[in-house]
Formats: structure tokens, sequence, C-alpha cells
């Protein structure tokens, strides 16, 4: 089924750009920021505090380059759309399941894609932050490199939750403007109005979730004390593990009893 | 829902059972059923709109059924092109093939052979979108022929193809008759089914009207108009005639249908004076397979 896949996504123009672009735009922000950081440190001959700016440093830098990629989580959710809206567009999942393939067994090459886009995400942050926390003067732990474990749980929620919305809505532009416009306002939007009624429900939101998996490192305390009805860390897994289940079981479902 | 209950017979590789189709409100199948025997070249012939593609689509699963049930004999292999052509439009001719290959779980090896027999070996590298309408519906029933499938399914395979491809194609499919392969063929043009059918289904408005052999179903036909002093004496004689015409009244006077060419209007003279009956009246109307069509249909 991969190799399949790879068939198909080898000479596909918008595959080469996204997956280039997102370790392109991680690594130049993170190591822009550092060097503008550790410049400024230097001018004024404190190259000691270069070390120590923490944020860089193992187990720190998990944190930190984690939070910062979580930003650029529409990139592959965009490859993600156009690859399986792609299919639809160009009826070439019609074309598929006629030259041999079960509906089955094109679904599941389509679940194999995003994982691998999750797992080349996750490959990129973890060498981002192997390489800032070794010119941090740092070595390599596994401390504080659970956070590797929460991106790659808040990746497979975007990454799927943009797979489900591609097989459901079918057109590539359509599917995209409904991401961004879902992720930037539309959940806040939705889960904000039914808070009224139900109590803390915006925490409950599917990317909401994600998003709580990773908060901002420098003040992930202080949110927690601003918003006292925010779930913890465990019931934030579960319900990532159940919104997983529902966007691969929501999907397959749709798929499985559609007309192509 | 679709349930593939048993095995079809041995030398039927597609069995249809009552396949009933609702698009919303619209009916576009109506308790279909039909039997392809091994090795035939099975038409589906139908005005646009008749059902033809609902049908194929649900025997290929890319439909569903409202009702019914199809299956296909276990382990067959087979092709399909359904519509439009539909490939990759970034990869070439050659790559898209390749995929088919992969999907089939065969070598790439018969690539070569395939592009050869539609005539586009010398656009492999061309990428799919730049293909014309033509080249496209080619490579289509090219991709039919990889892993040298024992079924093929063809909707409208002469789409978009200028005459000289139509007769390519048409020369294709009889070859695939000869090496033993099945074909299920839908088509609108009486003029394709008859020219490579074996077997026929005639369907309108989603309903099948007549299947069976392309002779028996689309038999040419010669009618003769009669007419005698004594209609009913001379439609008991002609009902007895043993060639078994078919009789019907008409407006004074008597339609009589044989196989064309099997009765002469001068012998059917002769029979009916032997008979008793002299004709007032004797005119042949050819009726050509067209009509024969027409009339299913309208």
């Amino acid at each position: 089924m991969l190799k399949i896949e790879w068939l198909k996504l080898k000479r596909y123009k918008p595959f080469w750009v996204l997956m280039t672009l997102y370790p392109l735009c991680l690594f130049g922000l993170l190591f822009l920021v550092a060097g503008s950081i550790d410049s400024l440190m230097a001018k004024t001959q404190k190259v000691q505090a270069i070390q120590n700016i923490t944020a860089f440093r193992f187990p720190e830098v998990w944190t930190t380059v984690t939070w910062t990629a979580s930003w650029f989580h529409f990139l592959p959710c965009v490859l993600i759309l156009f690859t399986v809206c792609g299919e639809f567009e160009n009826r070439t999942h019609r074309q598929n399941l006629l030259d041999g393939w079960t509906r089955l067994q094109f679904f599941l090459s389509k679940v194999l894609v995003t994982l691998g886009v999750t797992a080349s995400s996750v490959f990129w942050v973890a060498v981002l932050a192997a390489l800032l926390g070794a010119t941090h003067g740092s070595y390599p732990g596994l401390e504080g490199s659970q956070t590797l474990l929460y991106f790659l749980e808040q990746c497979l929620l975007y990454n799927f939750f943009a797979l489900a919305l591609g097989f459901a809505l079918r057109r590539g532009i359509l599917s995209l403007a409904f991401f961004l416009v879902y992720s930037v306002t539309l959940e806040y939007i939705l889960f904000g109005t039914a808070g009224s009624m139900v109590k803390n429900i915006e925490f409950y939101a599917p990317l909401r979730v994600a998003n709580q998996l990773l908060p901002f490192p420098l003040w992930s305390e202080a949110a927690r004390k601003l918003h006292p009805g925010a779930p913890g860390l465990e019931v934030l897994h579960a319900f990532a593990v159940g919104y997983l289940v529902l966007f691969i079981g929501f999907t397959w479902w749709r798929y499985r009893r559609s007309d192509l | 829902m679709i349930h593939q209950v048993s095995t079809p017979a041995r030398g039927v590789p597609l069995v249809v059972e009552g396949l009933t189709k609702f698009y919303g409100s619209t009916r576009a199948l109506q308790e279909v059923s039909l039997e392809v025997p091994q090795g035939s070249i099975f038409g589906v012939l139908g005005p646009n709109g008749s059902g033809k593609t609902t049908l194929l689509g649900i025997v290929l699963d890319i439909l569903l059924a409202t009702r019914g049930t199809y299956r296909w004999a276990p382990g067959l292999k087979r092709g399909a092109l359904l519509e439009t052509p539909n490939f990759y439009p970034y990869l070439t001719g050659r790559e898209n093939l390749a995929i088919v290959a992969e999907l089939r779980g065969r070598g790439r090896d018969r690539i070569g052979d395939a592009l050869t027999v539609v005539g586009l070996d010398s656009y492999e590298a061309m990428p799919f979108a730049k293909y014309s309408l033509g080249m496209k519906q080619r490579l289509a029933i090219g991709a039919t022929m990889i892993g040298n499938p024992e079924v093929v399914v063809l909707d409208e395979p002469t789409n978009g193809l200028d005459p000289a491809g139509i007769a390519d194609v048409r020369e294709l499919i009889r070859g695939l008759r000869n090496e033993g392969k099945t074909v299920l063929l839908a088509s609108h043009m009486l003029d394709e089914v008859e020219k490579v059918c074996t077997h026929v289904a005639i369907l309108k408005k989603g309903q099948v009207l007549s299947q069976g052999l392309l002779e028996d179903v689309l038999r040419d036909e010669d009618r003769l108009e009669v007419r005698s002093d004594d209609l009913e004496a001379l439609q008991a004689l002609l009902q007895k005639h043993p060639l078994n015409p078919k009789v019907q009244p008409g407006d004074g006077y008597l339609t009589v249908a044989f196989e064309a060419g099997a009765m002469k209007p001068a012998d059917l003279n002769r029979y009916c004076l032997e008979g008793g009956q002299t004709l007032g009246h004797l005119v042949l109307r050819k009726k050509t397979l067209e009509s024969r069509f027409l009339e299913l249909t309208d």
C-alpha cells in the first residue's frame, strides 16, 4: 500500500513543497530566535549566559520545540487535505477500486499516508530539539522528552481531523477553507456558545484538547490557574484518544456507505 | 446493501439478482437480473439515462445498491473502465499504468504491451493532463488490459474516439473474446453492440426489457402485410405455418413476421393459396435492427 502511495506522491509537487516547507519553517524560526538571543548575549559579553538560556537546553528544549512546532500543524494538514481531495477531484479513488483495491484498502492507504506525515513531523521536531539542545551546551537526555509523545498525539489529532474533513467534503479548496476557519475561529465560537449551556465544555473541543496538550512553556502553570475549569493531562489524553477513534471511525463509516 | 451470498454457477463469471437503485426518490434501476456467461461479450444496451452505468457501477462496488445482490466468481481478475478515464494528471501514461499494475498485484512488464496495443507507446512519457480526450480513453482501455484480466468491464469504451480509434477498440474487444475472456460492455450505440457482442440485455428506465443471445433479442425480421376476404381464416392458416411466424392483426390486414430472409413473399402467397386463402394485399416491410431496438425502448 505504501509503495502505491509513494508512486502517487513522488511526482506530486505540493507534496514536496509542503514536506520541505515544514522543517524549513521550523528550523528557520527556531534557529533565528536562538541565534538572535545568542548574538545579543555575546554582544553583552555574557557568554556564560548563552548556556544558561534554559529554553534551548535539555530538558526544556523539548517543550520549546514541540510548542513552536504546534503552530505549524496546518502545513501537514494542508498536505493531507490536498492528497485526499485530489483523489476525489480526479476520481482516481474510483479508479483505484476498479483496478483492484477494496474500499478498505483505499481507506487504509490514506491512514498510512497520514501516519507517515505525522511520523515525519515528529522526526523533524526530534532532530531540531536535539540540535538546539546540543548547540546550547547540554547533552541529550530522555528527561522531558515525554512532550514529544504529547506532540505526536497532537499531530495525530490534527492530521486525522484533516483526513476526516477531506473524506467528508472531497473538495480541496472547500476543505482547506473549512479547516482554516474551524481551527482559527469556528471551534471557539461553537464550543464557546455551547459553554454557556454546559459548563467548561469549551475545554473539550477537539483542537482545543490537542492544543492544551502542549501549553506555552513559560506560562503553563499560570494558564492552569487562569483557567481553573481546564481538564488535567489524563483527561486530555483520554479525550484525545476518543477524538482519534471518532475521526477514524467516522471517516471509514462515511466512505464505506457512500456512492463514489 | 449488497450481499454476496454464494458463488455463481461454474462458467458464469457474474450473476446479478434483483438490483434496485434509488438516487433520492429517483429510481435508476429496478429489479435488474442478469447472468453473464463465461467467454461472452455481454452488451448492456440502452439509451442515455437507462441505468447502464449505474448497473456497472454497482457490480464494480463504486455505487451501493438499494436492494438486490450480485456475485462475481471468486478469484476472478478484472479490468474495468467506468464512465470517464480517471488518472493522476501530473503522472505520465506509463507512471499511471505502473500504479494500475501495482494495484492489481502484477509486474510492470506488460505496461509496454498495453501502451502499444492502444497506440500510446510514443506518448508514454507525456503527463496524462496533456493527453487529448481520445488518448485518455485509449489509456483507460490499455489500463484494463494490465494484469491479463479474465473479465473486462467497459462502459462506453468508444467515447471520444475517432472512427479509426473506434474500429481499433472493436477489434480489441473481438480479440479479447478470441482469447476466451469475458467482456461486459455498456453502450447506447446499437451498431457497436451489434458488431461485437454475443449476448445483450436491453435496459430502459432502469428495467431489463429483454436479454439473451444477440440474434435472439435483436433478430432481424421481415414483416409482410397480408389481407384476404376472411381475415380470421387467414390468421388461423398463418399460425399453422411451419416457420412459426408472429401474426398480429392490424387495421384490416395482418402483419406476419418472419426471421430475415426466411420467407419470400411469393412463397407465402403460394402457401396461402394452397391453404384456400387468396391474398388481395401482400407487402414486404423489412425490419431493421434499429427499428427493433427502438420498438423495444420506445
